[in-house]
Parts: structure tokens; C-alpha cells; sequence
């Protein structure tokens, strides 16, 4: 144990001053983004350095906090870092200070704004390190408020329906899952989830949820088959999963730029993670007995939503229909992780890659997604507010530097190999090609449709002419080269040497697939 | 010394109707004096709260009264008692500040109210159940008084209301009183006496339902719950924060003081029914809480709701029920006083209009952006953003009665779920209307928001905070009595029951 509670600190300290910041009466301070951002850095310095730790000793044990919260429910106040949480604490600290800087200009009610930002860092570390559900649904609570507000407030028209949209969709989901995780609590008598995972690796989860759940006549294959739904549900709306995705366009286009990189690059990302903590330990028989109707779903979300970003004639839609095709790869790996093993060891590996590729695929598309919704921000603010692809051309003239980095970040979000983007969704394949031969294969072609929108989408921007936009257009601003840099330098990086971050995951990795033996 | 709570509330009640007519700012100041200091009181009795051994109840006077009865004043305290006079102290000086507008014979008003207070500190640390029945009764009049000469809408017919209900809850609940008292010929009322009595099953079974529903009328539970949205609307905004914040509590400790603690087999008989009957409180009080066009009548309904939460808690009587329903009952007090603060102190105190047809084009967001902050905090806490205390209660109330009766703890999730939606129609119709560009039907500028309502703000929303993030605080008070001699027999009668 040390003696500073880090973690807590990580937590704490943005959430306090975000909420500070929030009530700040009187006139506007500007001067208050300085401190936000001051705050911002250092949550973030912190993350950094204990994902090091972490790292390289394999494991945050050290880390580790609890104490009892509220005994007569058996909650614990506990937090933890593994390998994975580490990664999403890093993922936190890289994106977190980004958006600010892309919000500096924001023009009315700065405080509020930025308090809103230090709020959801504080929760989303609180997300990524809870290791209880009761802590972990505290924290992704508390999240949505400011994600709502960021949304109606500051938010381009049209911004109330899709804000309420958004909280609608939220608040729903949340019900699902608070009450299919309770019935999963009353039954275990625990909210801790490695104590219920083991209990779903030992078998005894079935027998225990029989004899303490016991609903009238209800048939316990089907009691366990609605718990899972509930928290199955609750985690896709988030993601999210198609069909479930409605709010998600729209939420993502009339979002505030900045909060939309947010949004993709962290907030759906709690809706995987919740999947990898939650999902498939606990549940791995539901979804081997419902796989085939899952990665049917799935699948046809992929290319769905990948012949829908295609059809787009607005950036920002484009972008986010794009983003649900990503995170159905990472779907798809997860789901096929169901697959009932029958203790053959071939198939262990192919789980290892395809849950190793997920969790790539999860830091990697937010890097990108982050970097290209930063980049439709500049595109949006230097023009007027233009973001119909059709308004824009010839770009490369005048920007030459946006169109290089721009260009960058859509190959690594195309898949090419040498940079980040290629490394999750090529472990992704390997291993659902290797559990569930067919969805591999079916999910194929949306790879070639995001190659044809993307260069599509580059061709159009920087490409032909020179349009009417371009005038007067400014290249990168030195500020805007150093914030995109690292981001730019990590696709790189990540592309050729994964196992910088491949590395710590590997004792999670382990560990979820040795645990799942049925 | 948790008697002077009683005796200072009486002392301060008397001082102001001596205070001249002319000059409201002294009332004010004495009220908010007294109920500071009974407050205080009542925290340090909280926090210095020390049960011995197995016995959680802490004496505080024990006379003998009128001895041929065998009736005493006998002022006692476990920990849910602490719990209830703590919330109490906080909601009553909370009160005071939101009642700072009151010019009008305000010496008087101030009075009523304090006695009101008084009678319900009484109520809560009474052990001996003739002395409770009194304060129980002494805390009707000034009710009467608060609402028919201060109040608003339908004033005269809401007081009535309000008066005419209590008076049969009261009237039941004597029955069953006075029926323990006979059968047991114990020759004394105290409570700590009557439970030593093995009462009949027989006699339990038409005790148990008589008293209960007694106590519940004033608790709101449905389907006699019509006065309380009646009455809280008519009040004046002070006697609301009281009548939701602790009147309502004083039926559902009542219950749980009451037939409950004597009468655990008749609570075994009778449970499944009642607990429909709360679960049905809570879908019913928010649905129509959904459809109302009064901003105050919304959360007048809301209150019925949440009190559902505190009864089917109880209902549930496991220990995490019971934990839950103490819970919810201190959550609610604050909640429900901060939820009118910001409808009848700060916006209509202002605005003079209700309708949320008329509220809509005033762009109250814009004008009073303390109020619109305020009233988001209120009602998302209430509804349960974890956090706040709202959230922690229903979870207890949820999770105990899912153990007891799975299906009420369902319709409960749904009345949460209807919840978001009657309090976002409300804040959005109210603070941030949609159709921006209309021109505002009301361009007069509205007084600024005073310290007092921003102190009261702080006091409660901070409290409601402290419980959310440790409810510790409040838990490790009630389990002491869960596992005592009063509350054991009504868990283990269920528990053996199934």
C-alpha cells in the first residue's frame, strides 16, 4: 500500500474543481481556464506515470484502495489498475487535456464549460478503476450529466432534441443494467466483480442465482438469460450497438467538436470496457448459447454503418458513422469470445489475439477518432461552420501540413499496416477467423467500404480545385501542430512497435481467458 | 438534554406570539434562533448517541404523569429517533430562511411554526405512546392555522382537508393504541413494557391494519394520499417544507413505531397487500405528477411518490428495507424542502404564477439561473443520481424489497423511471423552454435571489450530499435498533414466516 491514494486523487481533484467551476457565479472568467487546464494536466501527469508503473510491474496492486462504504448493501469503496484499466487511464490522460485545448475558444460561460470537461476526467478514471459495479455505476452516472450539458448548452442547432435524445437513451440504458446488475447482487451477495466472475469460472454462478433468485416458476436458464440482457442491453446502448445507436449521429453532430472527441474517443468506450469487466466473464455461457443471433447483429452493424457513413454528405455524421463501424470490430471480438472452448487449446490462442486486438482496437480508435474529430473542428472553425464535405476542396493547397496529418490519421483509421489502426483489427480477424469462421468473412467487405469513404473523403477535402473555402484558409497553427503531434507520433509508434502497450495487457488477457473454462 | 429540542422550540413558539405585530425581523430572528439552537442540539445528541449493550433506547426524562393510567412523560431516543430529529433540526432551520418573505403578522406565524416543530420533535423522542399520540396531535393545529391564513390556492379548503384527514389517521391509530394498552394490562404505555406482551395472532390481525393505516394517512400513502398534494400546494412555502419535509415522516415513523414494533405477526399477515398499496403509491404519485400543469402541484405529487419508497421499505421489513426506508425518510425531508424552496420561495414568490403554461415564456433559465440550478440538483438527487442521497435510499428500499416481493421492487424501478421524466418535463418546461427566439411574455425584471435562499440551498443540498457520498452516518445510527429487542421480533417473524 502506498501511503498517497493516487487513484482517489486521479478522481477527485478534476471532479472537486470541475464542480467548482460549474457554480462559479458572476461574470464569465476567462482567466479560469488556465486553472481548469492546470488541473486537467496534472490528473492527467498522474495517469501517465502510474500507467508506467503499472506497466512495468505487471500489475497496480500498489495502487489498490478500499475501505467499507455502505456495509448494510456490502458495497466497498475500491479501486484497482490493472493492465487494462491503466491503458484506459492513459487513453483518459492523452484525450482529456486535447479537448480542452481544441475547446480554448469556446465563447460564452467558459467556467461552466470547462468545469463540465474536469468532471467527466474525474469520472471516467473513477469508470476505468471502480472495481466494484456499485462504484463503477456511480462514476458512469455522474458522466452523463455534464456529457448532456456540453451537448444542450453548447451545442449547435438542433442541439435539444439530440441532447435529450442522448440522455434518454443513457438513462435507459443505466435502468437496465442497475437492475440487472441488483438481481445479479442479490443473488451473490457481492457487487465485486472478480468475486463474481470466479464464481462464473467455477461454475457455481448458475447454482447460486438458482437457489437465491429463485422467481416463482421462472426456468433458471432463462432468469440467467434476462439478467444478461439487462446488462447486455444497458452496455450496447452505449457503444453502441446497432440497432441501438440512434442517438448516436445525431448526439455526435450537434455535440460541441471537443466534446465529441470525448465522447467517442472515451465515453464509448465505457460501454467496452464494461463488456470486458462484466460481460464476458461473468455471463461467457449466455452469450455461447445466444452467438450465432449476436454476431449476426453485429456483423450487419459493421457493414451497415459502414454503407452509412458512405452515404453521408456531413463530416461530422460521417465520422461517427464510422466510429460505430470501428467499435463493431471490437464487438465482434468480444462476442466470439463466447465460443464454448470444450477445453481445446487452439482455441484459447485464437481468444488471446481476439481479446487482444479488442483492447488495441479500443485505445487506437480513440486516438483516432479524437485526432479526426480535432481535425473537422479546425475544418468547422476556419470556415464558417461548414461541415458538408461538398463545401470543401483543394484543401492541399492551402493547408498542406492538415492535409499530411489529416491524411495520417485516415490511414490508420482505414487499417493500413505500419500504423495503429492495423494492429486491433488485424488480431481482431485473425481471431474471430480462427472461433467463428463465417462472421470473420461477412464482416470483410465493411473493411473495403471504410478504405472507399475515407480516401473518398480525403480526395473531396484536399483533392480537384480549389474551392471558394480555401481562401483565406490558415494551414495548422504551431499550437495545433504540438497539441496533434503526439497523437500523430503514437500512430506511428503503436503501428510498429505494439507491444508498448500490448505488453502490460498481456496478465489481463491471461486471466480473463483462463478464467472462462466451460 | 435532547428534551431542550422540544422544550426550545415551545420556548421560541411562545417568545414570537409575545413579539409586537409591527416588527417582523424580530420574529425571524428569534425562529431562526431556536431552531439553530434545537438543531445543534440535536446533532450533538446524534453524534454523541452511545447505546449500551443491546438496549439502543438512551432515557432522557422519565416522570410519572398521570399514575392511575400508568401514563408518563417519558422522552427517550434510539437511533432512528436521532436520525429523525437531526433531519428535523436541518429542515426546520432550512425553513425559517425560505420563510424570510413573511411580512404579514409574522410574530404569529412564526409561533405556529415553531410549535409546529415543537410537536414534531416530541413525536420522534416520545417512548411512553400516550405522550407520543399527544405531540402527534399537537402538531395538527398549528397546520390548520399555517396553511388557512398564509397559504394560497384554495386555501381554507386545503387546511380543512388536511385537518379532517389527520384527525381520522389519529383516530385510528388511538384505536389501536388504546387496544394494545387493554390487552396487555401491562398498566403502562411505554413501549419498551407493551412489547413484553405476547399479543394473539387473532388480536394482531385486525390491531396491526387498523393502526398502520392510521399512521400511513399522514405518511400519504395511497389511496389516502389526497391530501397531501392539496395541502402541501395550499401552504405557504415554509409550512410545505415542513408538512412534506417532516409532517409525512411523522405517519411513517409513527408506523414503524407503532404497530410494527408491536404487532410484528399482524405486519407478517398483512405486508404483501400494503406493500402493493406503496408500490402502487409510487407509480400512481409520479404519473400524475406527469400530467399536472401546476409546478407546484408536480412535486406535491412527487412527495406522494417518494414516500412510497419509505413505505414499501418498511414493508419490505428485512434489514436493508427498514435501513432504506430511515434512509429515504431523511433524503425525502430534504429533498422535498428543497424541491418547494425553489417552486414556492423562488419562483413564485416572484413570478406569482404556477402554470407551467405561463412559467414557459418567462425564460426563467435566463433570469434566475441560481433557482434553475438549484431545482436540477433537487430533482435529479431525488430521482437518484448516485452521489446524493436519493440514490443510496431507493437502492436499500429496491434491494430489500426485491428480497421481499420482487414485483413491487419492479414497479418501483418504474416509478424512478417515470420520475426522470415528470422532473425533466418540469425543468425544461419551466427553466430552459425549447422554443428559443419567442419573444418572452414577461420582461420585468425579478428580484435578485437573497443570501437566506442561498444559505438554505447550501444547508440542504450540502446534507443531501454527505449522506449520498457516506451513508454511513445514518446507517451505523438504525442498526443498533435493527438488531435490538424492538425491531428483531418484526424481522424474524418474516424471515420465519417464508
Amino acid at each position: 500500500m502506498t501511503s498517497i491514494p493516487w487513484i482517489s486523487l486521479m478522481i477527485w481533484m478534476p471532479l472537486l474543481a470541475g464542480i467548482r467551476l460549474v457554480f462559479l457565479s458572476g461574470p464569465n472568467h476567462k482567466q479560469t481556464r488556465h486553472f481548469g487546464m492546470g488541473i486537467s494536466l496534472l490528473t492527467s501527469a498522474i495517469g501517465i506515470i502510474l500507467w508506467l508503473a503499472t506497466r512495468s510491474s505487471g500489475s497496480g496492486e500498489a495502487f489498490a484502495e478500499q475501505f467499507d462504504w455502505i456495509p448494510t448493501l456490502g458495497v466497498r469503496y475500491s479501486l484497482g489498475m490493472d493492465g487494462l484499466s491503466g491503458l484506459m487511464v492513459l487513453l483518459t490522460a492523452l484525450i482529456m487535456p486535447f479537448a480542452y485545448a481544441a475547446s480554448w475558444r469556446i465563447d460564452h460561460d467558459e467556467p461552466k464549460y470547462f468545469g463540465c470537461l474536469l468532471i467527466i476526467q474525474g469520472s471516467l478514471v473513477g469508470v476505468f478503476t471502480a472495481t466494484n459495479f456499485f462504484l463503477w455505476f456511480f462514476f458512469y452516472e455522474i458522466s452523463l450529466i455534464p456529457a448532456f450539458f456540453l451537448v444542450r448548452l453548447w451545442g449547435s442547432p438542433g442541439k435539444d432534441r439530440s441532447s435529450l435524445r442522448f440522455l434518454i437513451y443513457s438513462m435507459v440504458g443505466s435502468i437496465s443494467l442497475l437492475v440487472g446488475f441488483l438481481a445479479l447482487a442479490a443473488a451473490t451477495g457481492t457487487f465485486e466483480f472478480a468475486t463474481i466472475a470466479e464464481l462464473s469460472s467455477n461454475g457455481t454462478l448458475l447454482s447460486v442465482i438458482g437457489s437465491n433468485l429463485g422467481w416463482y416458476d421462472m426456468h433458471l436458464g432463462w432468469l440467467c438469460a434476462v439478467i444478461f440482457a439487462l446488462i447486455f442491453f444497458g452496455l450496447a446502448i452505449k457503444v453502441p450497438m446497432i440497432p441501438f445507436h440512434s442517438w448516436l449521429p445525431d448526439t455526435y453532430d450537434h455535440a460541441p467538436t471537443p466534446a465529441t472527441m470525448i465522447l467517442t474517443g472515451l465515453m464509448s468506450k465505457m460501454g467496452l470496457y464494461g463488456l470486458i469487466r462484466m460481460g464476458i466473464p461473468m455471463f461467457p455461457y449466455a452469450i455461447g448459447k445466444l452467438l450465432t443471433p449476436l454476431l449476426i447483429i453485429t456483423v450487419f452493424g459493421i457493414v451497415y454503418s459502414a454503407f452509412a457513413a458512405m452515404g453521408q454528405r456531413n463530416l461530422k455524421r460521417m465520422l461517427a458513422y464510422s466510429s460505430i463501424n470501428h467499435l463493431g470490430y471490437c464487438l465482434l471480438g468480444l462476442l466470439a469470445l463466447g465460443l464454448a472452448t470444450n477445453g481445446e487449446m487452439k482455441l484459447a490462442i485464437h481468444k488471446t489475439s481476439a481479446l487482444g486486438g479488442v483492447m488495441l482496437q479500443m485505445f487506437a480508435h480513440g486516438i483516432i477518432a479524437s485526432v479526426l474529430f480535432y481535425f473537422a473542428n479546425i475544418l468547422e472553425v476556419r470556415t464558417g461552420d461548414k461541415v458538408m464535405i461538398d463545401e470543401h476542396g483543394g484543401l492541399r493547397h492551402v493547408a498542406p501540413l492538415l492535409a499530411g496529418t489529416m491524411g495520417l490519421a485516415v490511414f490508420a483509421s482505414v487499417g493500413l499496416p505500419g500504423l495503429n489502426g492495423f494492429i486491433g483489427e488485424f488480431l481482431i480477424f485473425k481471431g474471430v477467423f480462427g472461433l467463428v469462421p463465417w462472421a470473420a468473412v461477412m464482416a470483410i467487405p465493411a473493411l473495403l467500404i471504410t478504405a472507399v469513404f475515407l480516401l473518398g473523403l480525403l480526395q473531396k477535402l484536399f483533392h480537384g480545385p480549389a474551392d471558394q473555402s480555401a481562401n483565406g484558409f490558415h494551414d495548422l497553427s504551431l499550437l495545433d501542430a504540438i497539441l496533434v503531434a503526439p497523437f500523430v507520433i503514437l500512430m506511428v509508434v503503436l503501428g510498429f512497435f505494439p507491444h508498448l502497450i500490448l505488453d502490460g495487457l498481456n496478465p489481463v488477457i491471461n486471466e480473463i481467458i483462463s478464467a472462462m473454462r466451460f | 438534554m435532547l428534551a431542550w429540542t422540544v422544550y426550545i422550540s415551545f420556548l421560541s413558539a411562545l417568545g414570537c406570539f409575545l413579539l409586537p405585530k409591527e416588527r417582523p425581523d424580530i420574529s425571524r430572528q428569534l425562529a431562526l434562533a431556536g431552531t439553530i439552537v434545537a438543531a445543534l442540539v440535536g446533532l450533538i445528541c446524534a453524534f454523541s448517541y452511545a447505546p449500551v449493550d443491546d438496549n439502543p433506547i438512551v432515557d432522557t426524562v422519565k416522570l410519572s404523569w398521570i399514575p392511575s393510567l400508568g401514563i408518563q412523560y417519558y422522552l427517550a431516543a434510539d437511533g432512528i429517533s436521532m436520525v429523525m430529529v437531526v433531519l428535523t433540526g436541518i429542515a426546520s432551520v432550512a425553513a425559517v430562511l425560505f420563510s424570510w418573505n413573511i411580512e404579514e403578522r409574522a410574530n404569529e406565524f412564526f409561533g405556529f411554526f415553531l410549535a409546529l416543530i415543537g410537536g414534531v420533535y416530541g413525536v420522534f423522542i416520545s417512548f411512553d405512546l400516550f405522550l407520543l399520540f399527544v405531540f402527534y396531535e399537537i402538531a395538527i393545529i398549528p397546520k390548520y392555522f399555517l396553511i388557512a391564513i398564509w397559504g394560497s390556492t384554495r386555501k381554507s379548503y386545503g387546511a380543512m382537508k388536511i385537518v379532517l384527514y389527520s384527525f381520522i389517521g389519529s383516530a385510528l391509530a388511538l384505536i389501536g393504541i388504546m387496544a394494545a394498552f387493554v390487552v396487555s394490562g401491562a398498566h403502562s404505555f411505554e413501549l419498551q413494557q407493551l412489547i413484553q406482551h405476547p399479543y394473539t395472532s387473532e388480536f394482531q390481525q385486525w390491531a396491526f391494519p387498523v393502526t398502520f393505516i392510521g399512521f400511513v394517512i399522514l405518511a400519504g400513502m395511497w389511496p389516502f394520499h389526497t391530501w397531501a398534494p392539496t395541502g402541501h400546494v395550499a401552504a405557504p412555502t415554509g409550512a410545505s417544507m415542513l408538512l412534506a419535509g417532516v409532517v409525512m415522516k411523522l405517519g411513517a415513523y409513527g408506523a414503524l413505531r407503532v404497530p410494527m414494533t408491536l404487532f410484528p405477526m399482524g405486519a407478517a399477515m398483512w405486508r404483501e397487500e400494503l406493500a402493493l398499496l406503496a408500490a402502487i403509491s409510487i407509480v400512481a404519485g409520479a404519473l400524475v405528477a406527469l400530467v399536472q400543469s401546476d409546478f407546484k402541484f408536480i412535486i406535491g405529487y412527487s412527495s406522494v411518490s417518494h414516500m412510497g419508497f419509505v413505505l414499501l421499505g418498511l414493508l419490505a421489513t428485512t434489514e436493508t428495507g427498514l435501513s432504506g426506508a430511515v434512509l429515504q425518510m431523511f433524503s425525502h425531508g430534504i429533498l422535498a424542502g428543497l424541491l418547494f424552496a425553489v417552486v414556492g420561495r423562488m419562483v413564485y414568490a416572484r413570478t406569482h404564477t404556477r402554470e407551467l403554461s405561463q412559467l414557459d415564456g418567462m425564460e426563467l433559465g435566463k433570469k434566475l439561473p441560481f433557482a434553475a440550478t438549484v431545482f436540477l440538483i433537487a430533482a435529479l438527487a431525488s430521482v437518484g443520481l448516485p452521489g446524493f442521497s436519493g440514490f443510496v435510499a431507493e437502492l436499500h428500499v429496491i434491494t430489500g424489497a426485491w428480497s421481499s416481493f420482487s414485483y413491487t421492487a419492479i414497479m418501483a424501478g418504474v416509478g424512478i423511471v417515470i420520475g426522470v421524466a415528470y422532473s425533466m418535463r418540469a425543468l425544461l418546461t419551466v427553466f430552459w423552454p425549447s422554443h428559443q427566439g419567442m419573444p418572452p411574455l414577461n420582461n420585468q425584471l425579478l428580484p435578485a435571489i437573497t443570501a437566506q435562499e442561498k444559505i438554505g440551498s447550501y444547508l440542504l443540498i450540502g446534507t443531501s450530499l454527505i449522506i449520498g457520498l457516506y451513508p454511513r452516518l445514518i446507517l451505523d445510527l438504525v442498526a443498533p435498533s435493527l438488531h435490538s429487542p424492538l425491531l428483531k421480533p418484526l424481522i424474524s417473524s418474516v424471515a420465519g414466516a417464508q
